[in-house]
């Protein structure tokens, strides 16, 4: 059931991410590196907002990890982890 | 046509006013150094090639007088940018602080005239290695621009004889005249935040006497005198920098981390720089209830950035700290974080930039005093600069080994001071860059001692 909740979560974090991240045309996929697309820390502020809007939730103090943002798919995992 | 931005607009208001007031105007330095020295002959032609592609770097600021917007006039002939050799008395290779005379002589230098907006510098140590200076206008190059050129150029004369196709935002942008609700309503929100800004009176450092009182020689009589000063400018840009080795990065990084949380280097560094600014300001006396300190951001299109090396391409987030935020660092990192995401909420960036086009109707000779207006007459403590990723990464450089990468900003006066940080090859730089008289030599050293001393601790 988690599994299932943190994949539906990696879709819709795709769907936040790509305008922030993603350059025109590329295709994000769970196991997109955030790194390697760049991540800063106003963009992870922009994700964080982003993820507000969506789920509710506010990470800017949660304590998330680095590993936490290696990709989406961690990412996800993190924020399904919290939606209670 | 390429229309400027209202940033674009906003920085040549800067540049204008900057060189009113004695100095070389809104331009900045990448140094780069190199474990040897390049070949001077390949190293001229190979400049004078390569800028040969780039037709912007011939132009000046326009105004099209049918719709009132600013433009980028471009003229015929190859853009030539200069190349300056000079011998170093001693070596250039080690501490970069020791080189602050050298690179403040080269940072200092004028453009020859309004349409040279690039030049270099190569310093040569008596220790087989080399400074290679970039100078760049901010009229045409932000940081990151300066950086993809200095990349692109790097790999033309390393082999790659394609030079990029800065594609056509470099030709072309759309005047901005349209969507006048829109800009109004972001309006809206700047004023909210600025107001908010203003309600504690901030500290800045007292303006120099030079800076307020032109003399009659640099009064703009003529365009063309307001761009070529003679002799040397009377405003010096001073600048420190200080490089962290692998090991003190990675322990900045670590606690940065652990302090401010993951990626947030950013919120970790500027809490530093603001508690190590409040004791140079307390030493000083200065009257005011906190600070209030604008950081740039980038905001260029993910993933595309040779479509964006030309112009300029970033907004700003502003941070206050009162004095009771101050002594206990980790809550003044909550703060600054805190503040970060409610102006990214409210997508400040985005709307100033959309503000700044408002200004572009506003001729340069006004805009200033329309800026300094629309603070209420504050202006900021000091500028903050982190680039965590630089546009620059290559190690090597016509076959010279890069031992080095760092930006030096020049500063607008007001406020005169500012604290940059950047990340080349796993080596945290900082930079303080001030105006010659706002500070001792003594109290910038400090400053920077204090600065190191809070990172990583």
């Amino acid at each position: 059931m988690a599994e299932r909740g943190a994949e539906d979560v990696a879709t819709e974090l795709i769907k936040g991410i790509s305008p922030i991240l993603a350059k025109a045309g590329t295709r994000l996929t769970p196991d997109s590196s955030l790194a390697d697309l760049g991540l800063d820390s106003f963009m992870l502020v922009e994700i964080f907002v982003m993820i507000e809007k969506k789920f509710g939730l506010k990470l800017l103090d949660s304590g998330i990890r680095k590993e936490d943002l290696e990709t989406i798919k961690s990412l996800a995992a993190y924020v399904s982890s919290k939606i209670k | 046509m390429r229309y400027l931005s209202g940033l674009d607009w906003v920085i040549a208001s800067l540049d204008r006013a900057m060189k009113n007031r004695g100095s070389a105007g809104h331009s900045s330095q990448i140094v780069m150094v190199l474990d040897s020295i390049p070949d001077e002959a390949a190293l001229r032609a190979g400049l004078a090639e390569f800028a040969g592609n780039f037709p912007v770097l011939r132009g000046r600021v326009a105004r099209n007088w049918l719709n009132l917007a600013p433009y980028w006039e471009t003229t015929a002939g190859r853009a030539s940018p200069t190349l300056r050799v000079h011998g170093a008395d001693g070596p250039v290779g080690g501490d970069q602080s020791a080189l602050g005379d050298e690179l403040e002589e080269i940072a200092n230098a004028r453009f020859e005239n309004d349409w040279e907006h690039l030049a270099f510098d190569l310093v040569r140590g008596n220790d087989g290695k080399a400074l290679f200076i970039m100078r760049f206008d901010h009229r045409l190059f932000d940081a990151r621009g300066a950086g993809l050129y200095l990349e692109y150029l790097g790999r033309f004369l390393g082999g790659n004889r394609m030079p990029p196709d800065p594609g056509p935002r470099a030709t072309e942008a759309p005047s901005g005249l349209t969507g006048w609700v829109k800009k109004f309503a972001a309006g809206k929100t700047v004023n909210r935040r600025m107001i908010a800004l203003s309600g504690t009176p901030s500290r800045r450092l007292p303006e120099l006497r030079a800076l307020a009182e032109p003399t009659q020689a640099l009064r703009p009589q003529r365009r063309a005198q307001r761009n070529v000063a003679p002799g040397r400018p009377r405003v010096m840009a001073r600048f420190l920098p200080v490089t962290f080795d692998r090991a003190t990065t990675a322990r900045i990084l670590d606690d940065a981390h652990a302090r401010a949380g993951a990626l947030m280097e950013m919120p970790y560094l500027l809490a530093a720089v603001i508690q190590s600014v409040h004791g140079l300001f307390a030493g000083k006396n200065i009257p005011g209830g906190g600070y209030v300190v604008p950081v740039t951001v980038d905001t260029r299109s993910p993933g595309d950035p040779v479509a964006e090396v030309f112009f300029n391409y970033a907004s700003f987030l502003f941070f206050q700290a009162k004095d009771g935020d101050i002594p206990d660092r980790d809550a003044l990192i909550r703060t600054i974080k805190g503040q970060m995401y409610d102006q990214v909420k409210e997508e400040l960036p985005a709307k100033l930039a959309e503000v700044n086009y408002l200004m572009r109707i506003v001729p340069l000779s006004a805009l200033g005093w329309l800026m300094n207006r629309f603070m209420g007459g504050r202006t900021w403590s000091f500028t903050f600069g982190y680039r965590g990723k630089p546009s620059y990464t290559s190690l090597q450089f016509m076959g010279a080994p890069v031992s080095g990468v760092f930006h030096l900003p020049r500063v607008p006066a007001p406020p005169g001071l500012g604290v940059f940080f950047d990340v080349f090859d796993g080596r945290m730089n900082a930079v303080l860059s001030w105006h010659d008289g706002v500070m001792d030599n003594g109290e910038a050293r400090a400053l920077v001692r204090d600065i190191a001393a809070r990172l990583g601790s």
